[in-house]
C-alpha cells in the first residue's frame, strides 16, 4: 500500500553477506517479506496458544472458541485436499489444530464442565 | 414445463462450489470465529486466555491483508476476518483492563 515492504526488502537483499540462496529466498514470491509467508505461522500460533493453555485451569478455556477451532480445523483438513494444489504443510496445520480443539474440549467433559461458560 | 429443480437456485446447490461441497462450508465455517466473540461479549474476563486472544488478532490481521493478495481477492474474506480481529481484540482488552484493575487493587491494599 505505501511501498514500505518492497523498499525493505531490497535494502535488506543489498546486504553483502548473504549467500546465494538466502538472496533467492529473500526476493522470493513467498518469501519472509510477503505476507503468504507469515499466515500459514498465524495458523500454527493458534495450535500453539492451545497447547499452551492446556496447562491452565479448565475454566478458563472456552467451549464455544474451541468447538469453532476443532470445527474449522476439521473442515479446512478436508479442503486443504481438494484444492489445487494440495499443499500438505496446511493440511497438518489445520489436523493439528482441530486436535488441540478437541483435547481442550475432552479436558472440560473430563471435568463435567462441558456445558458451563 | 420446467423441472422442479431447474433455475439458478437449484444450479448453485448442485454446483462444485455449492452447498453440498467442502468449497462451501470451510469458508461458511470461519464465520464461526468472530460469532464466538459476539456470543462471549460479556464473558467474565478472569476466564479469557490472553495468549489465544493475541493469537486470533495477529491471525485475523494477517489474513485480512491475505484476503486482499490473493487471486481473485476475497472480499468477504477481508470483512469476516475485519469483524474477528475487532471483536477478538475487544475481548484481549476487557482482559488487559481487568488484570490492570486486579494489580491496582493489590497494590492499594492496606498493609497493616
Amino acid at each position: 500500500m505505501f511501498g514500505i515492504v518492497p523498499k525493505l526488502q531490497q535494502y535488506v537483499c543489498a546486504w553483502n553477506f548473504w549467500p546465494a540462496f538466502m538472496k533467492k529466498f529473500i526476493m522470493s514470491e513467498k518469501g519472509p517479506f510477503t505476507i503468504f509467508f507469515w499466515t500459514p505461522l498465524a495458523k500454527w500460533g493458534i495450535s500453539i496458544a492451545n497447547i499452551g493453555d492446556m496447562r491452565k485451569p479448565v475454566e478458563q478455556v472456552n467451549t464455544l472458541q474451541q468447538c469453532v477451532i476443532a470445527w474449522t480445523g476439521l473442515l479446512f483438513t478436508r479442503w486443504c485436499f481438494i484444492i489445487t494444489p494440495r499443499v500438505y504443510s496446511l493440511v497438518i496445520c489445520n489436523f493439528c489444530m482441530a486436535q488441540t480443539g478437541l483435547y481442550q474440549l475432552y479436558r472440560k467433559h473430563q471435568q463435567g464442565k462441558l456445558f458451563t461458560r | 414445463m420446467a423441472s422442479k429443480f431447474s433455475g439458478i437456485f437449484w444450479t448453485w446447490v448442485h454446483s462444485s462450489t455449492g452447498p453440498k461441497t467442502t468449497h462451501f462450508w470451510a469458508p461458511v465455517c470461519n464465520w464461526f470465529f468472530p460469532i464466538q466473540a459476539l456470543y462471549d461479549w460479556n464473558r467474565d474476563p478472569a476466564k479469557i486466555s490472553k495468549e489465544m486472544q493475541c493469537v486470533l488478532v495477529c491471525y485475523s490481521s494477517l489474513f485480512m491483508r491475505w484476503a486482499l493478495r490473493i487471486s481473485p481477492q476475497s472480499y468477504i474474506l477481508f470483512c469476516m476476518h475485519l469483524f474477528n480481529a475487532t471483536l477478538q481484540g475487544r475481548l484481549l482488552i476487557r482482559r488487559l483492563m481487568w488484570e490492570s484493575s486486579q494489580q491496582k487493587a493489590i497494590e492499594d491494599k492496606p498493609t497493616n
